[in-house]
């Protein structure tokens, strides 16, 4: 397609390669990046090239890109220390019998970095971190149950996953209680109820749930939950996957205030390389190490070598001051381009992580029209999943992305014309 | 996985027998049997809580999902076991009349030949598919059987509500591209289902034609791949149709007995 000269784009080659996909892979593409979790159809679905926070797809369009691989990119892609890093180690060991050294060297950064740590423990995913926190927590206060709050994503291990996803039974989730975000009292209440068998408190530093505006925690809410799981002797664990290291070098509770008994990091700690963790208290050092948790590929030295030039890069360029900039430059542009045109745009959660609802959208026809015209246009926007910042996104990007968000909001009111958003798509 | 033989007599009376209603309009020899037929029949199950009615008036059928609103023919099943193996086809055990049946014994007998009218439909051979309008018609009453199947499951089987009560409220709209429709009103665990398009459905799922919605409805598609390569379109409140999709699941499940 044309406009002012310029192509939209199409992603034909991404839908022949899917068909293909789809008659060896189950869903063709599977999890969180499956097509259907976007606007099938109308977004890019295989990447050929990355580089800093551009990305090509398969069809040869180029997207600014503001998901950074759902988080873990965040000092950009190919980033020449982060790669040096990891082909120095590389040149070394990777996989062997043993873990190397850098282990030994990445604990004490993670340690001296983030205040609660005096320890840290590593595997792949932050599946493997939030399941690995809670048997620990199990084995420290020999109880059985965990509280959640509802709609928070801590993986996809039975316990944590929603009772109806394939596989999933109910006795999975027999000792999994769920509260409501904010809801201080309900936590309170159930703790109450489940005297002396709590185990663990998980969740997120801030509501940010899939196709959901992002609410952040209410005055005192961190304080109070702080204050029930010490008086219940219950492990607070911080599920810091997808914020961890864009908010706070010393963990998102140090942005918001409370102090968790442990914290589960993954996606940013390593720019892109398969690493994450898990970092706790000293009192917690003994059970955690009675629990049997490991990986063929857990103590791979390439990923920790990245992690540990990761940490020290995050460190070496503000990289959290840098980020908020750009969100807010980004979150400022989109609000009075809205505005502007009569569609008022609601922002949501953190700047360096932030998200967009339109107001009176609440079935999201609009964000998706408006994202996926976005997309086509060169700036990668997920309609229904918060979007990600990183260091590699400067001023001229955010500027470039903004000059896409003006033509495809004039591409949506074009396609609206006075019709209601439901059938405008 | 414990399937209840309650929930499926539900679904035998609430979201398959009605189908009557509708294939009254499209099948000659359906109204040929009933043209003269003025009288209320109502299946159910002992005490009649779970129940099912057919209105009968000059070659036309009215569905009822509960007891009939007038005097009926009844006819009760032992439990509800025997209705479903009677349905599966596993069991001749007729159900018991009462008394005002007793007067439409002549019509009862074939009440039977009514029946395989719907397994006709929802399980056609081959020369019926090959026929486009009777294709259509297949795809048409698989939906309406799919959507107040769904409502029992949502309502009634014990491991669906408390799923079911955790849906976002809406109503979702599942369609083929210029072709039949069904809509679902979700809230509070509660299903309101409907036949044809939605004024302004909060979510919907589209087929791009009758094939892909047949081969869905068999339980046969990869939904994901589908979706992904737009032989199924999704749009708006997506956590909708992602959680009706294990009650789907579960109703494929039943029906599979």
């Amino acid at each position: 397609m044309k406009e002012n000269g310029r192509k939209t784009y199409t992603y034909n080659k991404s839908m022949e390669l899917f068909e293909k996909a789809a008659t060896l892979i189950p869903g063709g593409i599977y999890g969180h990046m499956s097509p259907t979790a976007m606007v099938p159809g109308e977004y890019p679905y295989y990447t050929a090239e990355a580089n800093g926070c551009r990305y090509k797809d398969i069809d040869g369009n180029e997207f600014i890109d503001y998901m950074c691989a759902y988080g873990p990119m965040v000092l950009g892609y190919g980033n020449p220390v982060i790669d040096g890093a990891a082909e120095a180690q590389r040149k070394m060991a990777d996989t062997t019998n043993h873990p190397g050294p850098v282990m030994v060297e990445l604990a004490e950064k993670l340690v001296d970095m983030v205040p609660i740590a005096d320890w840290a423990f590593f595997a792949k995913n932050g599946g493997d971190m939030t399941t690995y926190a809670t048997l620990a927590a199990r084995a420290h206060t020999n109880r059985k149950k965990v509280i959640t709050v509802r709609g928070h994503y801590h993986g996809v291990a039975p316990w944590c996953t929603s009772y109806g996803h394939g596989g999933v039974t109910a006795e999975d989730r027999q000792n999994t209680l769920q509260v409501e975000w904010n809801d201080l009292d309900g936590f309170r209440q159930m703790a109450k109820e489940n005297r002396g068998e709590i185990a663990a408190f998980i969740a997120m530093p801030y509501h940010h749930i899939t196709f959901g505006r992002q609410e952040l925690p209410a005055e005192g809410y961190w304080t109070g939950v702080e204050k029930i799981c010490r008086e219940e002797e219950i492990v607070l664990i911080l599920d810091d996957v997808r914020a961890g290291f864009r908010l706070n070098l010393g963990g998102s509770n140090e942005y918001f205030g409370f102090k968790p008994d442990l914290i589960c990091f993954s996606k940013a700690v390593g720019n892109g390389y398969p690493i994450s963790a898990c970092v706790g208290k000293k009192e917690l050092m003994t059970a955690a190490s009675k629990v049997f948790f490991t990986g063929s590929f857990w103590m791979s030295a390439v990923p920790m070598a990245a992690a540990l030039a990761t940490l020290e890069e995050l460190e070496n360029t503000e990289a959290v001051k840098k980020m908020e900039k750009s969100g807010q430059l980004l979150i400022d542009g989109l609000v009075e381009i809205g505005q502007r045109h009569g569609l008022e745009i609601n922002p949501s959660g953190p700047p360096a992580i932030p998200f967009i609802h339109f107001c009176d959208d609440p079935s999201l026809y609009l964000n998706q029209l408006f994202c996926s015209e976005v997309t086509k246009r060169g700036s990668f926007f997920h309609p229904h999943h918060n979007w990600f910042l990183s260091v590699a996104h400067d001023e001229i990007d955010i500027k470039e992305t903004l000059n896409h968000a003006e033509e495809a909001m004039k591409a949506v009111k074009s396609a609206l014309d006075g019709k209601s958003p439901c059938l405008a798509v | 996985m414990v399937l209840s033989e309650s929930v499926l007599a539900a679904i035998y009376l609430k979201a398959v027998v009605p189908l009557l209603e509708d294939i009254a309009e499209i099948d000659e020899e359906v109204r040929d049997i009933i043209k003269d037929w003025n009288f209320n029949l109502q299946f159910q199950l002992p005490g009649g809580l779970h129940a099912s009615s057919l209105l009968f008036k000059e070659g036309t059928v009215e569905a009822w999902r509960a007891r009939s609103p007038g005097p009926a023919a009844v006819l009760t099943f032992s439990n509800a076991a025997t209705l479903n193996a009677v349905f599966q086809g596993k069991s001749d055990k007729s159900p018991r009349p009462n008394l005002y049946g007793l007067f439409r014994l002549k019509e009862l007998l074939k009440v039977d030949s009514l029946l395989k009218k719907i397994e006709y439909y929802l399980e056609p051979d081959e020369d019926l598919l090959s026929d486009p309008e009777a294709f259509s018609n297949c795809v048409r009453l698989t939906l309406y059987a799919m959507v107040y199947g769904v409502k029992v499951i949502g309502e009634e089987d014990p491991d669906m509500i408390p799923l079911a009560r955790n849906l976002p409220r809406g109503i979702v709209e599942i369609r083929v591209k210029d072709g039949p429709a069904v809509h679902l009103e979700v809230e509070n665990g509660l299903f309101n289902p409907g036949k044809g398009r939605a004024v302004e459905p909060c979510a919907y799922l589209e087929f791009e034609d009758l094939q892909s919605a047949w081969i869905m409805l068999q339980g046969e598609m990869d939904q994901f791949a589908a979706i992904g390569s737009k032989k199924v379109k999704i749009r708006g409140l997506i956590p909708l149709i992602d959680g009706i999709n294990p009650i789907l699941d579960r109703l494929s499940l039943y029906l599979s007995g």
